[in-house]
């Protein structure tokens, strides 16, 4: 539960710093390949926020394992039991963070979940839709990289996905770690949209013709 | 010693052992320059026999060579022994074929061989092509060519891609004769750029395809987008706000910018309004307005998206929006027909209009107004309709009318009408129409050169549609002699065409003709039905077909006959009589019939009738009966008529009367009346007769013969003449030219003239010289009455002057009448007088 608080804080407040100015790279944000991987970034992170309900259907059979159910807060112990490490906070670009730290801890909380998912596939057996929520997860962690990239003074190589050990002795093990990894991936996902509005430049206005 | 042996036998053993392992080499071996070789080319084999070969024993061997069988030339090495040979295959034409070689002995042995195959190396694949696939999972599928090309040989086909984001090469085996593969989700990244290439490989070579670079999700196909809302913008006319959105599948890139076309079509266009509005980078969370729409305009819309340079998706389904109303604009074409009302100085009025190109309705509901005052109020309105015509009657004297269109915001300017008299000049003079394509047809006309023609107007209708809406109209110039008129024709079905010519001064009458879009066989056959038969004729008629069962216009009906020996007859008929006589048929034969209704489109056969030609039909047997019963009419009043004209010389024929002189008596004649006559008759009757023993006739023939022509002229009052006077006669078919020829017969002494006294005493009868003719044909009757004379008593048989009561003499009793009993010899006996 606290790994949900922990989100949601910084989240909460990302909706009142929306329009806060950048102050280091505000020229960066508003280039046009900068917005554009915004906008594809944006893309991904709907993309797998929508995939994670079908995905937790397809492999979660424990009944008592919802998506999201109140009953999540109970499974705190169990995560620490398999393993589980927390996501990354996120930081919402403003005076007192920098947008290298919010695409960092964007890169090492997919990079996380990203291996979550890879320890967990091994001992699912419908694990079709886990493997097309890594390549998303993947192919987010590509376009956050290359912001990263583009706002780092210097290159600076990220580091691939650390394999994560997990306990998991049986079957129930199994099937708590995926759920708890899906559930802290669509918070975390959450937090990566509320993050990644603020960057978004795009014109709102209306198109006529 | 038991050791001894063993250890003999272990020897022999391994000796035995040996021997086989060297009996088991092989005899010869073969080596070629490869096993593998491109078709056609050259190939060189070497054959070497071992030296302990069994079958070569410490002798010469001869060597020769196979291909499948097939001896091919050979040369031994020139610095070898006989035990080596060469074959040399100078083009290779096999894709697999045994090269062995063989030692000739009885029967010659293989001892050695080779597989060889040619073939081709592969093509490079070509049109190389992948799609991204964005649905439920998520795939990117390759397809390319292999080559025309058939190797021969075992290809092996490979896909690679490289990633350059993640820095990852891929490669992926092929199943042989596959042409396609799909990647899966993890093998490609959505946003990056990516290079794929196929290579094909085999013995002889490889070959790799051009290699393609795309972002795989610029190669994806989305699916049809939806159209969530389509509704006016607030004060804005002429625009339509649309809201949509991605499918399901994509609602992800919701917030990507993405383009978008659109294209409109208003309900009464079947065709999408071109060109198309593309609206680019638009996220599908955003709405598009579209602007410089008609005002009051129900459109139906459809969108489709792409990514970039992606292919379209397909279009999505339609979805409806009208546009604000505003006031039509514009004016409306009229066509007006004007005629006469029975009423003095009124005029029946049929106005139709349409739109013109300029005319805007600017309004979903709209209704036209007809009014005598160009400002359109309730005072002088016509007419209020939905419809496109408006009948009603004026006074003649007004010569324009206003037609104004009217919506719900509005009435557009009022379009004035001429009102011109109806002419009764003609100008066209005949008119076709042919069809032009599968929607219009081609009206032609000729007209006459007159001065005040200004043009011509083309109407039709389709004739089972009476109703006035639908008759539809075209105005032409003068200079036109045809139009193509297009409208939704239906085929099979009659339209009515007509022309009418455009005076300066009003329109004149017009020329019809009707016409199809297509024509086919009519849908039916009327029913012969059999009229009348007589002889050997029978007339058979038929009804009209339904006009809306004709399909075409009727060319003809043929009717095919037949007998049960005879051949198929075929008598065609005119389609305007309906009906046909067929002639020459054969009595007692049974006859069947059907009738082929022809249009340009085809032709329909009609059920099979029987039918039979008696040889007296009941027309024919009352026309026997009638013409024999007038027959036997006419013959039986010609007989009676005959009879009355004729009694009495038909009595005379029968029955001759013969007057007897001998029982003659003259008598005083007088050209009194009968009456006095038949009185002096009556008195004569109480005398005795006068018998004549000598009359002369001499100069009676001349007046008779005269008086015979008159004869059956005369009236009965007439009697003033000899004819009236012989009433009864026998004589007169004896007056004739013969009379010259008559044998004297008897001369009478007459002594007293008629009107004199009778003489109490009796006359004297003498013989005389007469010429009378009487007795010429019935002389043998003279004799015996003759003889008689001087007799008391008369016989009855000897009456020869009417009816014996009548003229029986009562000799006894006033022998002096006689002399009226006959005139003729009085009248003699007066003449004779005279002339003495």
């Amino acid at each position: 539960m606290n790994v949900l608080i922990v989100f949601a804080i910084p989240c909460y407040m990302a909706t009142f710093a929306r329009s806060a100015p950048l102050p280091k790279n505000g020229a960066l944000v508003e280039d046009p390949q900068f917005q554009e991987i915004v906008e594809r970034s944006r893309s991904l992170t709907q993309k797998i926020l929508l995939s994670i309900p079908d995905t937790h259907k397809s492999c979660i059979h424990t009944e008592t394992l919802q998506l999201n159910s109140s009953e999540n807060g109970k499974l705190e112990t169990m995560a620490s039991t398999i393993g589980i490490p927390s996501a990354p906070v996120l930081r919402v670009v403003s005076e007192n963070s920098t947008l290298e730290d919010s695409l960092t801890g964007m890169y090492e909380g997919l990079q996380l979940h990203q291996a979550l998912l890879s320890a967990i596939s091994s001992r699912l057996g419908n694990k079709d839709k886990v493997i097309e929520l890594m390549a998303d997860i993947r192919d987010l962690a590509i376009q956050i990289n290359k912001m990263l990239k583009m706002a780092q003074a210097e290159p600076v190589v990220q580091p691939s996905p650390t394999p994560v050990a997990l306990r998991l002795p049986a079957n129930y093990e199994v099937q708590v770690a995926t759920h708890l990894t899906l559930v802290q991936l669509q918070a975390f996902g959450q937090d990566m949209i509320r993050c990644l509005r603020p960057l978004d430049r795009s014109n709102e206005e209306e198109t006529e013709s | 010693m038991i050791s001894t042996w063993i250890v003999i036998a272990m020897v022999v053993a391994f000796v035995n052992v040996a021997r086989n392992e060297a009996d088991m080499q092989p005899c010869a071996t073969v080596q070629t320059s490869s096993s593998v070789v491109l078709m056609g080319s050259p190939v060189t084999a070497i054959c070497v026999v071992r030296e302990d070969c069994p079958l070569v024993n410490g002798q010469a061997v001869r060597i020769e060579w196979r291909l499948n069988n097939r001896f091919i030339p050979s040369s031994s090495a020139a610095n070898e022994s006989a035990r080596v040979s060469e074959a040399v295959i100078s083009s290779f034409n096999h894709t697999r074929a045994s090269l062995t070689c063989c030692i000739q002995s009885s029967p010659t042995q293989v001892v050695a061989g080779v597989e060889i195959r040619a073939g081709y190396p592969p093509e490079a694949p070509r049109n190389l092509s992948c799609q991204t696939n964005l649905t439920t999972s998520n795939t990117l599928t390759c397809s390319w060519d292999s080559g025309q090309q058939e190797t021969h040989l075992p290809t092996k086909y490979t896909l690679h891609t490289e990633i350059w984001d993640t820095h990852q090469n891929q490669t992926y085996k092929l199943p042989p004769g596959v042409q396609h593969y799909t990647i899966p989700r993890s093998g490609f990244v959505l946003f990056s750029e990516m290079k794929i290439y196929v290579k094909a490989e085999n013995d002889l070579g490889e070959a790799t395809s051009a290699s393609i670079i795309l972002e795989p999700i610029s190669a994806a196909k989305f699916d049809p987008p939806k159209i969530l809302k389509v509704q006016v913008v607030p004060k804005r006319y002429g625009c339509l706000r649309l809201s949509w959105s991605l499918s399901q599948h994509q609602s992800w890139m919701r917030d990507y910018r993405l383009n978008l076309e659109v294209r409109f079509r208003t309900t009464d266009s079947s065709q999408w309004r071109e060109p198309t509005v593309f609206v680019s980078r638009i996220r599908p969370s955003r709405h598009v307005d579209k602007c410089h729409l008609l005002h009051g305009t129900q459109y139906f819309v459809q969108i489709r998206v792409r990514y970039q340079q992606s292919p379209w998706s397909e279009w999505s389904s339609s979805e409806s929006g009208v546009t604000l109303e505003s006031a039509p604009t514009g004016r409306l074409d009229s066509w007006m027909k004007v005629s006469e009302d029975h009423m003095p100085k009124q005029l029946n009025i049929h106005l139709f209009w349409k739109p013109s190109k300029q005319f805007r309705a600017n309004g979903q509901n709209v209704s036209y107004i007809v009014s005598v005052q160009k400002v359109p109020g309730e005072k002088g309105k016509l007419c209020s309709t939905r419809e496109n015509y408006c009948t009603f009657q004026l006074p003649g004297r007004i010569k324009k009318v206003y037609l104004s269109a009217v919506n719900a915001a509005g009435k557009s300017s009022p379009t004035e009408v001429r009102i011109y008299q109806p002419t009764a000049r003609a100008a066209i003079l005949n008119i076709t129409a042919i069809p032009q394509d599968e929607r219009s047809l081609l009206v032609q006309w000729r007209s006459k050169v007159i001065s005040n023609l200004v043009g011509y107007v083309v109407e039709w209708k389709p004739l089972l549609k009476p109703e006035l809406s639908h008759i539809q109209y075209e105005i032409a110039d003068k200079n036109q002699s045809g139009l193509v008129i297009t409208g939704s024709f239906e085929p099979y079905k009659p339209y009515g065409i007509s022309v009418y010519p455009r005076f300066k001064d009003g329109i004149g009458l017009p020329q019809t003709v009707n016409a199809y879009l297509r024509q086919k066989a009519p849908s039916m056959v009327p029913k012969i039905q059999i009229k009348k038969t007589w002889k050997s004729h029978i007339e058979l008629t038929w009804d009209e077909i339904p006009l809306d069962q004709r399909n075409g216009i009727i060319q003809n009906y043929k009717i095919f006959y037949w007998d049960e020996k005879g051949p198929i007859n075929i008598v065609h008929a005119d389609p305007k009589e309906r009906k046909v006589i067929l002639k020459h048929l054969s009595t007692m034969s049974l006859y069947e019939a059907f009738m082929m209704v022809s249009t340009a489109g085809g032709s329909l056969n009609g059920s099979t009738i029987h039918f039979e030609v008696e040889p007296f039909d009941a027309v024919a047997g009352v026309m026997i009966v009638i013409a024999t019963g007038v027959g036997l009419s006419l013959l039986i009043i010609f007989t009676v008529l005959t009879c009355f004209s004729k009694h009495k010389r038909l009595k005379g024929h029968f029955w001759p009367v013969v007057p007897d002189p001998a029982n003659s008596s003259i008598k005083r004649w007088t050209s009194e009346s009968t009456q006095v006559c038949c009185e002096d008759q009556n008195e004569s009757n109480r005398r005795d007769p006068i018998y004549l023993s000598h009359l002369s006739f001499l100069d009676l023939p001349v007046k008779l013969s005269k008086e015979e022509d008159d004869l059956w002229l005369n009236s009965a009052e007439d009697t003033s003449d000899l004819g009236e006077s012989i009433c009864g006669s026998p004589f007169i078919p004896g007056y004739s030219g013969s009379h010259s020829d008559s044998v004297p017969y008897a001369t009478v002494i007459f002594s007293s003239p008629c009107n004199s006294p009778p003489p109490k005493e009796p006359h004297i009868y003498l013989r005389s010289e007469s010429t009378q003719p009487l007795l010429e044909t019935e002389e043998s009757f003279s004799p015996k009455c003759y003889q008689n004379m001087g007799s008391d008593e008369m016989p009855r048989e000897q009456c020869f002057f009417g009816p014996c009561h009548d003229c029986v003499p009562n000799v006894g009793a006033d022998p002096g009448i006689v002399w009226d009993d006959f005139p003729f010899l009085r009248a003699l006996a007066m003449n004779d007088a005279q002339n003495d």
